[in-house]
């Protein structure tokens, strides 16, 4: 790990620790914008990372998705800053506050599911090969969600953009960037969902010794803490390889292999905590919850495998080892 | 957070140059090899195999001149293996002395079993095996009872050992026995010794597999004679030594590609304009199957770097024996054939021998719950 990346962890989990408490993300959940922890945030200078001059480079930035994902950020952290990047990459400028990026085609005139549409400053628009940016008095939301009760909202937008550019394959690219994002806060939020399940098992004493003694909830565990490294791993990967060409195929498998372990590893967790793992009151399902959100988002597993089996299927089953060898 | 480390390593440009030269080799030595006997790859033993990857200077490569090594880093052999596996390469005659058995000596052979044996390993002429399991000593390695008594000038060793790989085409055995100790406790009085398989006292039973494989062996040694030199480190401290290996045993390419002749023949069958369930499918294995690479790299690259990656190494076998054995499932699911073992049809060969041969992949090596166990008390639970 380089030491920038050490530092930009321990800030993200430092900030993000102080200001999003389980009371944050209840109010949020009732569709309270979380100004003040929003602004703490964006005050760490955290938000910025893209925006600036000198950016943080994507194999370090990747911390910082990944502890959102961890703390369950409940504002648009993820989307302001790859909002700000497609920004920065299509030459415009990077306004303050809160971001937030849907894709789009050309002819659409409602633009569906996008990340607290109601609550962001900005929208970035990836629509066919433009980049557009409204503000947010030319934003009309009707408020939706997902399950984790994030504002994923439906939203008309009104006059000319306030900047646009002409990016080619804007839309892909912003697919792959939401793909990106979401990988590394699910394994940020698998890392979390770890710890948090060894440590009840360790607690919670039945038949006279801690659940974590028995050897069916060990072997349990053990495979949450796989799946966990495995969704790790495969998003770091994407990430060390961006750059202005997008590491197509490790995005997709980042996305695919995310979304799986996502499905897999809320089923033990939740198994482990029994009944208090059900409630409201536990917070286990900040995670679970929006595990089984994101893993929809910005593209299932079944679009990104379609992509990558076509695509292997094509060249021909001779080609598939040297082409994983390099990708 | 996680308690494992699996740091980002990309193959160097060496590795790569070796890569090149990999393929091209096999492209050629393989040219008319049969897919059924790819799909057996590591499991399969050709000495005449071994001996041409020799004169490439391909076994030992990381090892040290003066033993006829290549003194070339972890991940060029990382990449070997990883071409000879993609390959269906049947590499199971040099496997072990390759891995194991050679990287011990190194570490604690005397310098007479170095400069008498790693040459001919390095040169394909000497075959090892590894003798743990016993007819009443599997996952609990600990409780192996074979014997080997002091007598003047050696040891006299009475016992069975089970299910060990190829044992009786091999030459050698790395035996793992009792001796006597003073010490408490179920780890104590374990030692290693390389054992010449041809001497007197020793009959090996090849053992048929349900796949019609005969890799498994009995060896019975009965007042087999080993003398003093073949001690392999320090007397008592087998256990120790054999756990220092499991890194090298657990993390390889073979722990994952085992499975990927059947991946390949499914792609053939589907061809190259697949219905939507069926390109699904094939992205999600391809997903898996790179980031179990990616995984495996990672360990490669640690144990480059000199790092002990142990609970790493376990992650990535428990991960990879989960998806090569899900491989013969979904082949099922999109075709469901009846296969015939000896079908002139690749896809179904290849699927009737991993059908019947992938339950064994958690087996070896450490069984899924061991690893597993493994794995729990590096969470910090039990």
């Amino acid at each position: 790990m380089s030491e920038t990346r050490n530092l930009l962890e321990e800030t993200a989990n430092k900030v993000f620790e102080e200001c999003v408490t389980q009371d944050v993300r209840d109010a949020a959940e009732e569709g309270a914008w979380q100004q003040a922890a929003w602004a703490t945030t964006e005050t760490s200078g955290l938000t910025r990372a893209f925006a600036e001059e000198e950016a943080v480079a994507w194999e370090d930035a990747y911390v910082l998705f990944r502890a959102a994902g961890a703390h369950r950020v409940p504002f648009p952290f993820s989307e302001t800053l790859i909002a700000g990047w497609l920004l920065k990459s299509a030459g415009l400028d990077v306004p303050e506050g809160p971001i937030t990026i849907v894709v789009a085609n050309d002819a659409d005139a409602t633009l569906s599911r996008v990340p607290w549409g109601r609550d962001a400053a900005f929208l970035v628009v990836a629509r066919g090969q433009q980049v557009q940016l409204f503000e947010k008095s030319q934003i009309t939301a009707a408020p939706g969600k997902n399950m984790a009760r994030e504002p994923r909202d439906t939203v008309e937008v009104s006059g000319t953009p306030m900047a646009e550019k002409g990016f080619e394959t804007a839309s892909d690219v912003a697919r792959h960037l939401g793909a990106l994002a979401r990988s590394a806060q699910m394994a940020g939020a698998l890392g979390w969902m770890l710890s948090t399940s060894v440590e009840y098992a360790n607690d919670r004493v039945q038949f006279g010794r801690a659940l974590g003694k028995f050897q069916a909830i060990q072997q349990q565990l053990a495979v949450l803490s796989t799946e966990a490294a495995a969704a790790d791993h495969a998003a770091m990967v994407a990430f060390t390889a961006m750059g202005e060409i997008l590491p197509e195929t490790r995005i997709a498998v980042a996305k695919v292999r995310a979304g799986e372990a996502a499905g897999r590893a809320a089923a033990i967790a939740h198994q482990v905590h029994g009944a208090i793992g059900f409630t409201r009151e536990h917070a286990l399902h900040t995670a679970t919850r929006r595990l089984w959100s994101w893993r929809a988002e910005f593209g299932a597993e079944r679009y990104w495998a379609d992509k990558l089996g076509r695509a292997a299927l094509a060249q021909g089953s001779e080609q598939l080892w040297p082409t994983l060898a390099r990708a | 957070m996680l308690p494992f480390r699996f740091d980002y390593h990309d193959l160097p440009g060496e590795a790569l140059a070796l890569q090149g030269e990999v393929r091209a080799f096999l492209a050629e030595t393989l040219k008319d090899y049969p897919e059924v006997k790819r799909a057996r790859n590591w499991s399969r033993f050709d000495a005449d195999f071994s001996q041409k990857l020799a004169a490439q200077g391909w076994i030992g490569l990381t090892w040290p001149k003066q033993y006829g090594g290549q003194e070339r880093s972890a991940l060029e052999r990382y990449v070997l293996l990883e071409e000879l596996l993609s390959a269906g390469a049947p590499v199971a005659a040099h496997w072990i002395g390759d891995r194991q058995s050679g990287p011990l000596l190194l570490r604690f052979g005397t310098q007479e079993q170095r400069d008498t044996y790693l040459p001919k390993i390095v040169s394909g002429e000497a075959f090892f095996c590894i003798g743990m399991s016993e007819p009443d000593s599997g996952s609990d390695l600990a409780s192996v009872r074979t014997k080997a008594e002091p007598v003047d000038g050696g040891y006299v060793v009475n016992g069975t050992k089970l299910w060990t790989s190829n044992a009786w085409q091999c030459h050698f055995m790395i035996g793992l026995f009792r001796t006597p100790t003073q010490e408490e406790g179920r780890h104590a009085g374990l030692s290693q010794f390389l054992v010449d398989l041809s001497g007197d006292g020793i009959t090996r039973r090849p053992i048929t597999d349900q796949t019609g494989g005969r890799e498994f062996t009995e060896v019975v040694f009965e007042d087999a004679f080993v003398p003093a030199t073949a001690l392999v480190g320090k007397e008592g401290d087998g256990w120790g030594q054999v756990m220092s290996e499991l890194a090298f045993e657990r993390s390889g390419p073979e722990r994952y590609l085992s499975s990927l002749r059947l991946v390949l023949k499914t792609m053939d069958r589907i061809g190259p304009d697949p219905t939507e369930e069926q390109a699904v499918v094939i992205g999600r294995i391809i997903a898996q199957l790179y980031t179990m690479r990616r995984m495996s790299l990672s360990v490669a690259g640690m144990l480059e770097a000199g790092e002990n990656p142990n609970l790493e190494a376990a992650v990535v076998k428990d991960l990879g024996a989960v998806f090569e054995q899900g491989i013969p499932q979904i082949a099922h699911d999109l075709f469901g054939d009846d296969v015939d073992p000896d079908s002139d049809d690749d896809f179904e060969a290849v699927m009737a021998y991993l059908t019947q041969g992938s339950v064994s992949f958690s087996l070896r090596g450490g069984t899924r719950e061991i690893l597993r166990g493994i794995i729990a008390r590096g969470l910090g639970l039990r």
